[in-house]
């Protein structure tokens, strides 16, 4: 009996190891080049450039190797004004077309620029002849999609197998056993199981006491966790990424959340915020024309907002921003490398109360403090302290943040 | 040995009533289930299956409301304002004008909207001190009972099509030249009266009309007489060493009560060695009376008789005609004493009287002549704007309508059908008015007999411009986008007279060509007006008073007066008031200022019949007992009964402004209409009939008092001294304080306040019970409005009540103390002891104390035991027995337990709900909450000062309460600053904490009452 259980474990274990390994095995080599240049694309090209979009800031790139030849491409993407000095006649009167706008340098390597070079080319061949806006990103998702459902349906087959096997085990017992002369073994699969169950009853105590323990733990954690949002990231009507605005362009979080270091919220950006830019740059992405339509509509944009406190919370972003200094990744994490905001951290009360526990105030640079707290004066100049925390000026009482 | 003072707070206290008895050491005086008695009535019963049925599903719906997070979400502005940062409040000089009431203020919005008022202190009429009427008018502009549309016989329509008609027809009625009349209550705009003229220019027929219906035109009609002005002069309260009053709430409700206030008080300040002495003969008792140094109650039928009697005396010493009329002196010569006193303070005197009767004007008029007061105490060359209406006028244009001689009426801020003397005459005379258009934002009672209403802006969505005194100009700006299809009155009367101008550019056009001119400081118009918005006021310097010659004749105005008072009148008196909060009724259907309680009565949300003590043992009425009143030529009504101890003898009260029927679910059927109870002499309405009776009807109607709500029991809690006393030991009054410091001993560790120790002093002198900072403190802080019916239960929510104690010296036995008590108003809230009681019995420590000396209170901590309120010795907090302000989905939380009972007030819905403070959190049900000391304040000011890394100002965080309060009572700041106005009111010798004995170390302080009284005061009356 014992063995028969160890067997079917086996069988099962071997399964699931291979259920593992499947994913990672489906994927193909060619495929990975295409990712690769696709990302190198949108990471050095795609803020100018679009294919078969339209002019951003430089040429739509739609067929581009038919206008020029990758030994061309090369020189000039590492360094367009090079090639323009040099009095190339394309360079020059390409420079002139677009207003004088120097294309940056571009740190790649002759592999890189040849794979992005033929990435337009496919991409080029992707695009209709007459270009209307379509989706970017979508084919990327149903990939990805595609990956979820083969789990899925493996799973299901593994199942099903699981299920046979132990069937032909059961059947090949009962085989044996008319075979020796025993008498049929009556009980059903159920009744075993209680035989089982019984036969076995300190395990199963302990089973079941660790079963509850971890039962209760779990549901103590899932209890505290409602309403939490942790890692919280919805969809957004306009597809922002943070990573590009924050990250590759280094645009200071305070420039569009200008509320920050002077009010309370820290407020998402009006549409004119977005306009300083956009009125300029890849004003035909489609992301952006949802900008434009909401303007020329006039219907604001309603955001999902990912960062919810309670209402019996007052949080006062000037107060952290501006007095105590606080970098905004503190609380909202990584924002310059989310391409979809995300709730970063879980934002409880315990979150606070921690920071608050460990953070300094600038106890000695702030003219405020300088006729209170005589005793924490005291004893920062005798250094039997090294810091003054939040905690320590009554930063961890009720009415701090509830009132 | 004088035996000590006794202090009650209501005749219940007084006479051991037995169910005050019952109730009167319990902080909840009904038990759970509290819902029991109240169920049953309407076929409802719960038991102990329910409760598990109802445990289960609290459970379950608990859970399930968790697990939903709902998505939220964020909209940012399209196109931001520059000036606006969401989460940073912008604030925006404007002024309140109602019907002459006036009041320059600071307007808070958020995001847009208007979410608070406070006082305007550039201001040098009204300084920075409101109202709880201007406090709550914010609660108007939310009002949902406002017109929406303009409307065209009743239906809602557009403004093309009702200018359209109305021109036509306006042009009609000028063709054949017939009579336009314009009836508006007082105007204080000087704009507004030259769009009216403008208006007339183009109409020539039109007359312009002005109706006020509590009206001074007895003032003004006295002032023409005795110095050819038509006016109501300006008085100066603070330059008077004596202040006389016949009947005149000045402190309350006559005509400038927060300019005189503020004036009054600045010259009741015992530590300037001096204070004003001030002798009141009323009738029923009002907060001015309250306030005196000595109170005559007094028959209406006998104010004309004293008056007289007093000019006498006045004119024997000054050798002025005396009059011939009958001798009427009180119990110690209290006339002649007055007149003694007046005449010792000759020129430093002031005698004004709130009679509508010109004659008694008259008579007063030459006695303040006579005491050489003009010039000082008053002042006729920068007269007062804010009462104009001509009562006579009225009489006639009602008179004209009813023979069919008006052909069109157009009517701006009035309502006679709901407050004329004869309102049946009115309405009857309005049907025959061809054209009759109203401007009234609201379909009130006489808005619906309208053609066409033509519903104006909202004060706080509007342009506008005031003038309530003389050279004294403010501004009036918008703070939020109108919310909905309304337009300024003047806008539409400068339509209709062919000037398609917005009421702004007009304005600015009226500022330029007549105020700009008159100043030489700007040279632009654009910074003269900048300025002039910033500020809100613009003030040309002071006219010189000069003094007039007094053409009065006091013999003839004895003749009418000897005609129309006596002194011994049999019958039954009524006098009519207005109450503090309500006013004349123009703002009642606001829930804000129904529920706060009448500053004498402790009523709310109910008009009464206020008869003394002695009356209604004599007709054997009881509280609360309904009678009919009635009156000559009068319909009868019936309303409950409240003994007013201090109401003078064979006389009852009523208030005025309640029983609208058309004002909005708030105010509609709330009391009962007095207006008609109003008599006519010489042609002016006068808020008194001579003659009414009284009906005992069968049944009780109950009252909401609030009065024996939260009392103390005989604990020593007043503290009050004579300035002689005062005079002689700065502590008098105050000397057991020393006794009681030496023996307090405590167990616990001292407190050591770090970084501030906010902390409060309240002059109990100052303090004129007005109800501003209980209005302002809701407002503030999201305090809910409970309703009548949860006020009688005593669970009214109001963080800072003002406890009303009545008090009569024990040793004089002569005088049935209930007739005319003394009063004394204490502003009670949460004492933030730092050795609070209530903290120690939290059994979740929901409550507690910061580093900063506040008693702080986490509401999402509460779990609702009460434990704290059982054991605060000040009763001050407050319990959600209900989900009032409707924070959470569950509509049995809210209040719909009565059904068929008045309980709508409009507050759940979501445009009340606008007012809310969003800094302030909305607390539900099953919490307890407490005043905070405005802790959002306290935080703002801390974090400004640290973003400019400076130390916090003293009086840069202001309490709301302190903020609003006209008579400066209130002071709040930080003791550990040495040199804050709070920590050297805590060296004052009158400063003591209530209930010191305690030990339980409170952070509000109390400075000792100080009455200017002589010695034989008290026999007097």
């Amino acid at each position: 009996m014992g063995k028969m259980i160890t067997c079917f474990f086996k069988t099962f274990l071997i399964f699931f190891i291979l259920t593992l390994l499947f994913p990672f095995s489906s994927f193909s080599e060619d495929k990975a080049l295409v990712i690769d240049a696709n990302a190198l694309f949108k990471a050095n090209c795609k803020t100018c450039h679009t294919i078969g979009k339209g002019v951003v800031v430089g040429p739509d790139l739609k067929d581009f190797h038919t206008r020029q030849t990758l030994e061309w491409a090369l020189p000039w993407i590492r360094s367009s004004q090079t090639v323009i000095r040099s009095g190339d006649d394309y360079a020059v009167s390409l420079y002139k077309e677009y207003n004088d706008v120097e294309m940056p340098d571009q740190t790649l390597n002759d592999d890189e620029i040849t794979a992005i070079y033929n990435y337009i080319k496919e991409e080029s061949a992707k695009v209709p002849a007459t270009a209307g806006v379509g989706l970017e990103g979508e084919g990327l998702t149903k990939a990805d999609d595609s990956g979820d459902m083969y789990l899925i349906i493996l799973i299901v087959i593994l199942l099903i197998l699981s299920v046979v096997l132990n069937k032909v085990v059961s059947t090949l017992n009962a085989l044996v056993r008319e075979k020796q002369g025993l008498s049929q073994d009556t009980r059903t699969d159920v009744g075993k199981f209680q035989d089982l169950l019984i036969q076995n009853k300190p395990i199963v105590t302990i089973a079941v006491i660790i079963g509850l323990i971890f039962g209760m733990r779990e549901g103590i954690q899932a209890l505290s966790n409602l309403g939490i949002q942790h890692k919280y990231a919805p969809e957004q009507p306009i597809n922002f990424p943070h990573d590009k605005h924050a990250g590759e362009m280094k645009i200071d979080c305070k420039y569009c959340h200008s509320g920050a270091d002077k009010s309370k919220n820290a407020g998402i950006p009006s549409a004119n915020v977005c306009m300083n830019c956009h009125s300029v740059i890849k004003k035909d992405a489609p992301e952006i024309q949802k900008l434009y339509s909401a303007i020329k509509n006039n219907q604001p944009i309603q955001w999902i907002k990912v960062h919810n406190l309670p209402d019996h919370v007052y949080f006062n972003h000037s107060q952290h921003v501006k007095v105590g200094g606080i970098e905004c990744q503190k609380c909202h994490g990584p924002v310059e490398e989310m391409k979809v905001i995300e709730k970063h951290e879980a934002i409880t009360m315990g979150f606070c109360i921690n920071c608050h526990r460990e953070t300094a105030v600038k106890f000695t640079e702030n003219a405020y403090y300088d006729d209170k707290f005589e005793e924490l004066h005291e004893d920062l100049k005798n250094k039997k302290i090294d810091m003054v925390t939040v905690k320590d000026i009554g930063g961890t009482e009720c009415q701090k943040c509830h009132y | 040995m004088k035996k000590p003072k006794k202090y009650w707070k209501g005749l219940e206290e007084l006479n051991k009533d037995s169910d005050f008895e019952k109730d009167k050491h319990k902080e909840f005086p009904n038990f759970l289930p509290f819902e029991k008695g109240i169920l049953e009535e309407n076929g409802v019963s719960r038991d102990r299956r329910d409760f598990l049925k109802m445990f289960g599903f609290g459970v379950a719906a608990v859970s399930l409301a968790s697990c939903e997070m709902p998505v939220q979400k964020a909209i940012p502005y399209l196109n931001k304002p520059e000036e606006i940062t969401p989460g940073v409040a912008n604030w925006y000089a404007s002024s309140y004008s109602e019907g002459g009431d006036y009041c320059s203020i600071l307007v808070k919005t958020r995001e847009g909207r208007p979410i608070k008022i406070e006082g305007n202190e550039l201001s040098n009429i009204t300084r920075g001190g409101v109202s709880s009427r201007v406090h709550a008018s914010i609660l108007g502009l939310y009002d949902i009972d406002r017109l929406k549309n303009p409307l065209k016989a009743g239906a809602e329509s557009s403004w093309e099509e009702v200018d359209e008609e109305i021109i036509a027809k306006l042009s009609a009625i000028k063709e054949k030249e017939g009579n336009i009349i314009i009836l508006t209550s007082t105007i204080i705009s000087p704009s507004t009266k030259r769009v009216i003229s403008d208006f007339i220019e183009n109409y020539p027929t039109a007359k312009h009309i002005t109706y006020d219906p509590v009206s001074y035109s007895g003032i003004i009609n006295a002032n023409e007489k005795c110095f050819e002005k038509p006016i109501v002069p300006s008085y100066n309260f603070d330059k008077a060493n004596v202040i006389l009053s016949f009947g005149a709430d000045f402190l309350g409700t006559w005509l400038s009560p927060i300019e005189f206030t503020k004036q009054y008080v600045k010259n009741r300040r015992p530590e300037n060695g001096s204070m004003s002495r001030h002798i009141q003969f009323e009738t029923n008792l009002t907060i001015t009376g309250a306030k005196a140094d000595v109170r005559v109650p007094i028959k209406p039928s006998q104010i004309g008789i004293a008056v007289l009697n007093l000019y006498n005396h006045i004119a024997k010493s000054t050798g002025a005609a005396a009059v011939s009329v009958d001798k009427f002196e009180l119990a110690g010569n209290l006339i002649e004493n007055t007149a003694k006193e007046l005449l010792k303070n000759k020129g430093k005197s002031l005698v004004i009287s709130g009679s509508n009767d010109a004659a008694i004007q008259e008579v007063i008029n030459s006695i303040n002549e006579l005491l050489g007061n003009y010039t000082s105490t008053i002042d006729l060359n920068n007269p007062s704007n804010q009462k104009q209406g001509n009562d006579g006028v009225v009489a006639t244009l009602v008179k004209s309508m009813n023979n069919g001689d008006v052909d069109g009426l157009l009517m701006y801020n009035v309502n006679p059908v709901y407050n004329y003397t004869r309102p049946d005459e009115f309405k009857e005379g309005l049907k025959k008015v061809g054209l009759k258009i109203s401007f009234c934002g609201k379909n009130d009672e006489t808005a619906s007999f309208a053609d066409y209403n033509c519903p104006e802006d909202h004060y706080l969505e509007s342009w506008n411009d005031a003038e309530p005194k003389k050279g004294y100009f403010s501004i009036c700006q918008p703070t939020i986008r109108t919310l909905f299809n309304t337009r300024p009155a003047q806008e539409s009367l400068l339509k209709w007279s062919g000037n398609n101008q917005k009421y702004y550019d007009y304005i600015r056009k009226y500022w330029r060509e007549n105020l700009f001119t008159q100043q030489n400081k700007y040279l632009s118009f654009k910074t003269f007006w900048n300025k002039c918005i910033h500020d809100g006021v613009f003030e040309l310097n002071h006219e010189p008073s000069q003094s007039n010659e007094f053409k009065g004749d006091v013999e003839s105005a004895s003749n009418s007066i000897k005609g129309n008072y006596s002194i011994s009148n049999s019958t039954l008196e009524l006098v009519l008031y207005e109450k503090v909060a309500i006013g004349n009724g123009n703002e009642a259907n606001n829930p804000w200022l129904q529920e706060v309680p009448d500053p004498i009565s402790k009523a709310t949300w109910d008009n009464y019949v206020g008869i003394s003590p002695r009356l209604a043992k004599e007709l054997d009425l009881k509280q609360e007992d309904v009678v009919s009143v009635s009156a000559e030529g009068v319909s009868s009504i019936e309303l409950p009964i409240l003994v007013q101890p201090g109401q003078a003898y064979k006389t009852v009260a009523i208030a005025l402004g309640y029983g609208r029927t058309k004002a909005g679910r708030t105010a509609d059927g709330v009391g009962k209409n007095a207006y008609p109870f109003a008599t006519v002499i010489d042609g002016n309405v006068q808020c008194f009939n001579k003659n009414v009776q009284l009906s005992k009807l069968d049944g009780t109607y109950p009252l909401a008092q609030t009065q024996t709500h939260h009392t103390y029991l005989g604990r020593p809690i007043i503290k009050e001294t004579t300035l002689e006393e005062y005079k002689n030991d700065s502590k008098a009054g105050n000397l057991d304080r020393e006794v009681v410091k030496k023996n307090l001993v405590t167990l616990y560790d001292k407190f050591e306040p770090k970084g501030h120790h906010w902390a409060m002093v309240i002059d109990l002198n100052a303090c004129t019970g007005c109800n501003a900072c209980v209005v302002s403190c809701g407002a503030e802080n999201n305090v809910p409005v409970v309703g009548k019916n949860e006020v009688k239960l005593r669970r009214e929510m109001h963080w800072l009540r003002i406890d009303r104690y009545y008090s009569s010296s024990a040793d004089d036995d002569h005088v049935p103390e209930e007739d005319n008590p003394e009063v004394t108003f204490q502003p009670m809230l949460c004492q933030h002891c730092d050795n609070a009681p209530c903290e120690n019995v939290c059994p979740v420590a929901a409550t507690n104390h910061s580093s900063e000396g506040i008693n702080q209170m986490a509401y999402n901590r509460c779990i609702g035991t009460r434990y704290c309120a059982n054991n605060c010795p000040y009763k001050v907090r407050r319990f959600n027995w209900f989900d009032y302000a409707a924070t959470d989905g569950f509509p049995y939380n809210e209040k719909d337990l009565w059904p068929g009972e008045k309980d709508d007030w409009g507050m759940l819905e979501d445009l009340p709900r606008m007012a809310l403070n969003p800094d302030v959190i909305v607390r539900g049900r099953g919490v307890m909450e407490k005043c905070s000391f405005c802790i959002q304040r306290i935080q703002a000011g801390k974090l400004d000062a640290k973003k400019e890394q400076r130390n916090i100002k003293d009086g840069e965080v202001k309490s709301a309460c302190q903020q609003s309060c006209p008579a400066n009572a209130i002071v709040f700041g930080d003791l550990l600053d040495p040199e804050s106005e709070v920590s050297k009111l805590y060296k004052n010798d009158r400063m003591y904490h209530v209930l010191e004995e305690l030990h339980v170390l409170p952070s509000v302080g109390y400075l000792t009452k100080v009455k200017n009284k002589n010695k034989d005061d008290n026999k007097d009356v």
